[in-house]
């Protein structure tokens, strides 16, 4: 394949996939993997100008963040977008504080929060037990524990 | 047709049409993601990124994605190009193979 050739979408994001496999470490073994994988003929100068242009390290970095983030067991995936939009939804509060207010951020934060509404009224609350039925469970407990009855 | 294939590219059709209702307005890149989840196609985080930078490529050119950043934060944005509604609306005289947008 022509060098020209090579700097397709898909070609960049096969790249970018082996880039983020090594941690965007050690660049010469980055390109003989890709090259091998793929084979393609990379360089160097090329992988750097895809890199920058693409803006990979920052795209790693998100996507670890919100990985991790989102990584805590127990939430439905609802329950955890809600959480990640509720913390981008922080962000904004932050960036309007240090930034005046442009009009494209204001859009965006709006649609962020009618996304936060709808998905709050999507999310069920953690049932909870009736009074009544959680005090029974205790008193069953203290009598099978501790033979005390009321 | 691969269904996995067929999917990829009905996202990012579907990344388009979001953002072509939004148009001029921007959309936050979280809000996308949800969204896309809401309209029945949930997809990892990677995968998402995936379809940006495949949609917004130079080569490709429908989307940009916008980083703002304050001293303390940073917001990322998504708005389609004039490029991108054209593939839309049909303007363009040749359809993306990558894009679905008929369904």
């Amino acid at each position: 394949m022509g060098r020209k050739g090579m700097g397709t979408p898909e070609n960049k994001e096969r790249a970018f996939e082996v880039y983020r496999e090594f941690g965007g470490r050690n660049i010469p073994k980055v390109l003989e993997e890709i090259n091998k994988r793929h084979g393609l003929s990379l360089t160097t100068p090329t992988l750097y100008a895809w890199k920058n242009e693409g803006g990979w390290d920052g795209r790693m970095e998100r996507a670890d963040a919100t990985r991790a983030e989102l990584d805590e067991e127990g939430l439905s995936f609802e329950q955890k977008m809600f959480k990640a939009l509720l913390e981008r939804k922080r962000a904004y509060d932050r960036y309007f504080r240090e930034k005046p207010i442009d009009n494209q951020a204001q859009y965006a934060y709006n649609s962020l929060v009618e996304s936060l509404i709808k998905l709050s009224k999507g999310i069920k609350p953690e049932e909870t037990k009736d009074p009544a039925q959680s005090r029974a469970e205790i008193e069953e407990v203290l009598a099978a524990e501790y033979g005390l009855k009321r | 047709m691969d269904p996995t294939k067929e999917k990829y590219k009905r996202v990012r059709g579907l990344i388009l049409k979001m953002l072509a209702y939004e148009h001029p307005r921007v959309l936050d890149d979280m809000v996308l993601y949800a969204l896309l989840d809401d309209m029945g196609y949930p997809i990892s985080q990677e995968e998402f990124h995936s379809h940006l930078a495949y949609l917004g490529d130079e080569t490709k050119g429908y989307l940009e994605v916008e980083e703002k950043k304050a001293r303390s934060v940073e917001i990322v944005f998504v708005k389609i190009t004039p490029k991108g509604l054209d593939l839309l609306d049909r303007f363009t005289p040749e359809c993306d193979p990558g894009v679905n947008i008929n369904f």
